[in-house]
């Protein structure tokens, strides 16, 4: 069991790190990427507590937090930087952007 | 029973260690590129880990199938993940090449979804779209900034 301790800790530094860049990070892009990383040490960390409560149930909430950070970055990504300016396309989500960052 | 526990923790300081990999490249590589490579490779193999030494610890039919569910999403979500964060961060131009040293799209002219920004090769020949220059004018300024 000191061992999944130890694992616990290493999850918490790789947070860590996640909450400096995001924090820190000079572009949006490197601000999402921070997110996908606290998304997924926040799933690593219900997996250590099902192995060290010994609490199998903790396993469903890690598989809607999978999901959900998935939906979550692809949410993010479209808040990056210039939506795609010069394709027909997306138009629409351009629009939809542009009256975003406005308001 | 004791061999099994000592896997199930190796297993999981292996995952955490991944985390903390994945943490350690997203503080020390130069580019978002490069930080969005790190963190898809290294978490995915961690979850996985993870989920080897969780089916260890119990192996009981509900538990495997959960797993193998979560093995599966994140297997296939971690990626696309990755790659939609990568083609956000080339669309909008704050990518330093000079630090990644390739600029395929810009160099075999398949830039079309627009990168018309101070830190990536501009194109003479395209035409200068006044509303899309202001938008990545001042997207390109608050990303420096």
């Amino acid at each position: 069991m000191i061992l999944v301790d130890l694992a616990l800790v290493l999850v918490a530094i790789g947070l860590l790190a996640a909450i400096y860049r995001g924090l820190r990070g000079p572009t949006a892009a490197d601000r999402v990427v921070a997110a996908e990383l606290g998304f997924i040490a926040t799933v690593c960390a219900l997996l250590l507590l099902s192995i060290r409560l010994e609490f199998d149930a903790v396993l469903d909430i890690a598989l809607v937090a999978v999901l959900i950070g998935f939906l979550g970055t692809l949410g993010l990504v479209r808040l990056v930087g210039p939506s795609s300016a010069h394709t027909g396309e997306s138009e629409a989500g351009r629009a939809e952007t542009d009256g975003e960052d406005s308001g | 029973m004791n061999v099994a526990e000592l896997a199930v923790g190796l297993l999981a300081v292996a995952g955490g260690g991944l985390v903390a990999l994945a943490g350690l490249g997203l503080l020390r590589l130069p580019d978002a590129l490069t930080r969005a490579s790190a963190v898809a490779k290294a978490a995915a193999l961690g979850v996985v880990v993870l989920l080897v030494a969780v089916v260890i610890r119990d192996p009981s039919p509900t538990v495997i199938l959960v797993v193998i569910v979560i093995a599966i999403a994140h297997v296939v979500t971690v990626p696309l993940s990755g790659l939609a964060i990568g083609r956000a961060a080339y669309r909008s131009g704050t990518t330093a090449t000079e630090v990644t040293g390739v600029d395929e799209p810009a160099e075999l002219g398949l830039v079309d979804f627009g990168t018309p920004t101070a830190t990536l090769q501009h194109h003479p020949d395209q035409p200068d779209d006044d509303a899309a220059d202001d938008d990545t004018q001042r997207d390109h300024q608050g990303g420096v900034a």
